[in-house]
């Protein structure tokens, strides 16, 4: 121990009386004396073992035309060409609401949905390239154009008027930009052909369209032959299925595709069978009498998906990814009024007499029936009287043409145009004679083809022209009348949708203005019978497709058809009415 | 499919990002357009969750060394173009060393920045007062004029679709095998 060196640290309260290498000696204030050793110990190495970040990283490739480039066509086989769009784009995407592309469910393996996922908004697939629309889309266009493109089954099901047309068009025309299909086949009513041409020449003035018609030589060479669009109508591809079935098409569209909601009919087995890799239905009513009518359209986009007899809920929890459906009133706040107007029009002397005698003995006649009476016999009584509340059949006598026109002149002298409804070909041509200072045009199934488009131009262009008339069947779907602003229910078709088809061939996109329809229905006749039916079936068709999204019947059923004149169905005791 | 002659042509933009995804941590995600704002090229990493120790080790430096330098650049070395602008809308990837002859910039929000921010310089958008760029000053004037030659990108909006890519691929990952590290199935 040693004891120099001894020196006070401190303020006198510890003192350092000694220390050497292992301990130290201290001393606190009144001798107390404490040790504190001093051997070194081995430290203790505490190491913090900091591992590399571990990741992967996983690469997806996205190669192929990428819709920077615009089609053309190769003039030596008609073929789809592209060509590069130069450097730059040409126009800014407007900024608000961006549109994308969500991967269906269906899609699976994730390299395709990170395809679908990092596509660019739709908006920005517009306004980048040469893919210029003609007019500024609705949001609600967009969005049923995203809803589309990804997809390999696909039900349009928007309301009429809402431009379904468009929105397939340009899905297509972005899928052919895209190299994602080169072959795309479109069906539709033969009516509707020329109208479909004219929308692509449109929205898609790139995109070669072929239409298939002419000789049979001749078809056969344009189904052989390539082109990036080839539009058919139905009764052709029923003729040539032997040719269609030779390609495969990458899309195949139906449009009005409640032509093959009946599974067991031709049409529908026949598109069934056309070989393709997508398959889009368009149909402002997928559902027309029943939900059966859904189960046949989607034999044609997946056989089997759905079955006869599932319930509606059954089939509401399965189609939900394939269908879009929106109503103007969902999507289109600013869409003009449609107004309706229900007038009920007393008979003439003349119709009222021929009526209450067609009637009594129409009636007296199907209970002296028995139960050979069917529900055809019904309906035929049915079509003579509300022949009769159009025209009386011996005088010609109609009161209904008197109210019309007094409608009509107001029309005309406010500058505006009408199209009149009826159902029948023979009251339109007897509605022409009476109404010929209104310059009448005529469109329905007994005039060609070839000349119905200049019909449509004429109404549209002539201002001496302010009334066309139309029968249901001809006029109902796929053209554009949307600067009309009047329509007129000659008399009343058996289902509300088929009249909501043809009251919005004004009412549509582009409108000029509010549209007021007529809806003319003769007093204390069978037709305010029908017109209560039908209007009680649709408020109950708008509860049932509010609260479930399925809805149902809409037309009248049998016992609906028998109840009309109080008469029980064959099965059951048939009393005249009282 | 129809070939296209002259695939590298035109600007390639490369959008970088990270994602962080509770409990399992960081994504990086890369997305390369071209002009157009077509996607060519797209890249993701499994997330990466520091541990404590990288959390005390790192400090403040943590989140600029594993955006930038490790997630990143591991996707640009991933990448088979060289991109001609890398934007990224984080402060902490402007870390990473692009390829040569790369611009690299942050897109920012300008209200958030002001007029002086802490680094670089921010040039406004010649379209977008809403959105500018930080980084080295020559590389912010090229990168605007990339932006400016492609006007049918918006620069914010790629991110998006990245952050949605990536929560894609989260989706179909299976859980991290470790707290620290995941792998992808």
């Amino acid at each position: 121990m040693k004891d120099d060196g001894f020196r006070d640290v401190s303020s006198g309260s510890l003192k350092i009386r000694s220390w050497d290498e292992s301990e130290w000696s201290l001393e606190k204030q009144g001798g107390q004396i404490c040790s504190l050793p001093l051997a070194l110990v081995d430290p203790k190495v505490v190491s913090l073992k900091v591992e590399q970040f571990q990741f992967r990283v996983s690469s997806f490739q996205f190669s192929g035309p990428s819709g920077d480039s615009v089609l053309t066509v190769d003039s030596r086989n008609g073929a789809l060409k592209r060509n590069r769009v130069s450097k730059g784009a040409k126009r800014q995407p407007r900024k608000g609401k961006v549109t994308r592309i969500a991967p269906p469910r269906d899609v699976i393996k994730l390299q395709d949905r990170m395809f679908y996922l990092l596509q660019p908004p739709l908006e920005t697939l517009v306004s980048g390239g040469r893919i210029d629309f003609p007019f500024e889309p609705f949001p609600y266009q967009f969005d049923g154009i995203a809803f589309l493109y990804p997809r390999h089954s696909a039900i349009l099901a928007d309301e009429m008027g809402l431009g379904k047309t468009m929105q397939a068009i340009t899905a297509i025309r972005l899928l052919l930009h895209s190299g994602e299909a080169r072959e795309v086949l479109l069906i539709c009513p033969k009516p509707l052909v020329t109208n479909w041409q004219r929308e692509f020449r449109l929205w898609a003035p790139e995109v070669p369209v072929t239409i298939i018609e002419g000789n049979q030589a001749k078809r056969k060479f344009q189904w052989e032959q390539p082109s990036p669009v080839k539009i058919a109508n139905y009764e052709l591809l029923m003729r040539d299925a032997a040719d269609v079935h030779r390609r495969n098409y990458d899309l195949v569209v139906l449009d009005e595709a409640q032509r093959i909601k009946n599974r067991s009919n031709s049409t529908s087995k026949t598109v069934r069978t056309i070989s393709r890799t997508r398959s889009w239905a368009l149909t402002g009513t997928p559902i027309e009498n029943s939900l059966d009518d859904l189960v046949g359209i989607f034999d044609f986009l997946s056989e089997g998906f759905l079955r006869p007899g599932m319930s509606s809920r059954q089939i509401g929890r399965e189609v939900g990814e394939y269908i879009l459906r929106r109503t103007k009133d969902m999507v289109l706040d600013d869409m003009p009024p449609k107004l309706f107007r229900d007038e009920e029009i007393d008979l003439s002397p003349e119709q009222a007499d021929t009526y209450s005698r067609a009637e009594e003995s129409g009636v007296i006649r199907l209970n002296e029936m028995g139960s050979s009476m069917t529900v055809q016999h019904v309906f035929e009584l049915v079509l003579r009287l509300k022949q009769i509340c159009n025209f009386d059949p011996v005088t010609g006598a109609s009161a209904k043409l008197e109210r019309l026109q007094a409608g009509l002149s107001e029309v005309a002298a406010s500058g505006q145009k009408a199209i009149v409804f009826s159902q029948w070909v023979k009251t339109i041509e007897q509605m022409k004679g009476p109404l010929q200072k209104y310059k009448p045009l005529e469109y329905h199934g007994k005039i060609p083809s070839k000349r119905r488009d200049g019909i449509l131009t004429q109404f549209k262009e002539d201002p001496d022209c302010h009334v066309l008339l139309m029968s249901y069947g001809a006029g109902s779907v796929g053209l554009n009348l949307q600067f009309c602003r009047y329509v007129f229910l000659f008399d009343r078709w058996w289902n509300p949708a088929i009249e909501d088809q043809a009251i919005n061939r004004a009412h549509r996109i582009g409108a000029a203005g509010s549209v007021t329809v007529t809806r003319m229905t003769s007093a204390g006749t069978i037709e305010q019978r029908i017109h209560e039916v039908l209007e009680q079936k649709r408020e109950l068709f708008e509860t049932i497709f509010a609260e479930t999204g399925n809805p149902r019947s809409l037309g009248l059923s049998k016992d609906e058809i028998f109840g009309l004149f109080d008469l029980a169905t064959p099965s059951g005791n048939l009393e005249k009415a009282g | 499919m129809i070939a296209l002659s002259g695939e590298n042509e035109g600007f390639v933009l490369c959008f970088v990002t990270v994602l962080e995804n509770p409990g399992h941590g960081y994504s990086g995600g890369l997305l390369m357009l071209n002009a157009l704002g077509r996607p060519l090229e797209f890249h993701c990493t499994t997330p990466v969750k520091p541990s404590r120790a990288h959390e005390i080790l790192y400090g403040h430096t943590l989140k600029s060394h594993l955006f930038g330098e490790r997630l990143s650049q591991a996707l640009i070395e991933k990448a088979t173009r060289r991109p001609d602008l890398i934007l990224t809308d984080l402060g902490d990837v402007m870390s990473l060393t692009p390829p040569e002859g790369a611009q690299l910039a942050q897109l920012v929000r300008v209200e958030e920045v002001g007029s002086s921010p802490s680094s670089g310089v921010t040039y406004g958008l010649d379209r977008s007062k809403e959105w500018g760029l930080v980084g080295e000053i020559q590389d912010v004037r090229q990168a605007q004029q990339i932006l400016n030659d492609c006007p049918a990108i918006l620069p914010e909006e790629p991110f998006e679709r990245i952050r949605e890519a990536l929560l894609e691929a989260a989706k179909a990952a299976r859980p991290p095998a470790s707290p620290r590290s995941a792998e992808a199935a």
